[in-house]
């Protein structure tokens, strides 16, 4: 049982942490766009 | 180039400045945004990239031969030329999570590449993250 909670715990952890690390953004600087 | 962009996996919008020849390309939360596939979506568009650039949060690290890598997470990692803004947030934040602002791509002569290629990072701007 607490084994389980633990483990539910790292796994909530690991997803919270993985969706802060992210690309936010991708800027392009373009040319022969009309 | 906005309906190319925008249906790729992981864009909330796209941003267009014709007169600037600009494109911002905003990834959805906890989405994941594959600048490989931006790249090539840009191209197929009919349109060629000059520069590309990212903001994103992640890991500054040294791999197992001492390179710096930016990690967004186990498995994705980007390759970093080492600079003094890259060596110098290593070194004093070991491990912490970073804001950054870098370099992807710059067009070299008549090049008009369809493919992004192996991505080194050129950084910019590096900071803790707001």
């Amino acid at each position: 049982m607490s084994k389980n909670i633990f483990a539910s715990a790292v796994l909530v952890l690991t997803m919270w942490s993985a969706a802060l690390a992210a690309i936010d953004r991708i800027d392009l600087r373009v040319e022969g766009m009309t | 180039v906005q309906q190319h962009l925008g249906r790729l996996e992981g864009v909330a919008r796209v941003e267009v400045n014709l007169a600037g020849g600009r494109v911002a390309v905003f990834a959805k939360h906890d989405s994941r945004l594959d600048p490989e596939k931006v790249f090539k979506a840009t191209y197929d568009s009919g349109v060629s990239v000059v520069e590309m650039t990212m903001e994103a949060t992640g890991w500054l690290e040294r791999d197992s031969r001492n390179g710096l890598v930016f990690r967004l997470s186990g498995s994705e990692s980007y390759s970093v030329l080492g600079n003094d803004i890259a060596t110098r947030f290593v070194n004093d934040t070991p491990g912490e999570k970073v804001f950054v602002r870098a370099r992807l791509f710059e067009k070299a002569g008549k090049q008009k590449p369809k493919t992004l290629g192996p991505i080194r990072l050129e950084l910019i701007e590096v900071r803790k993250p707001q």
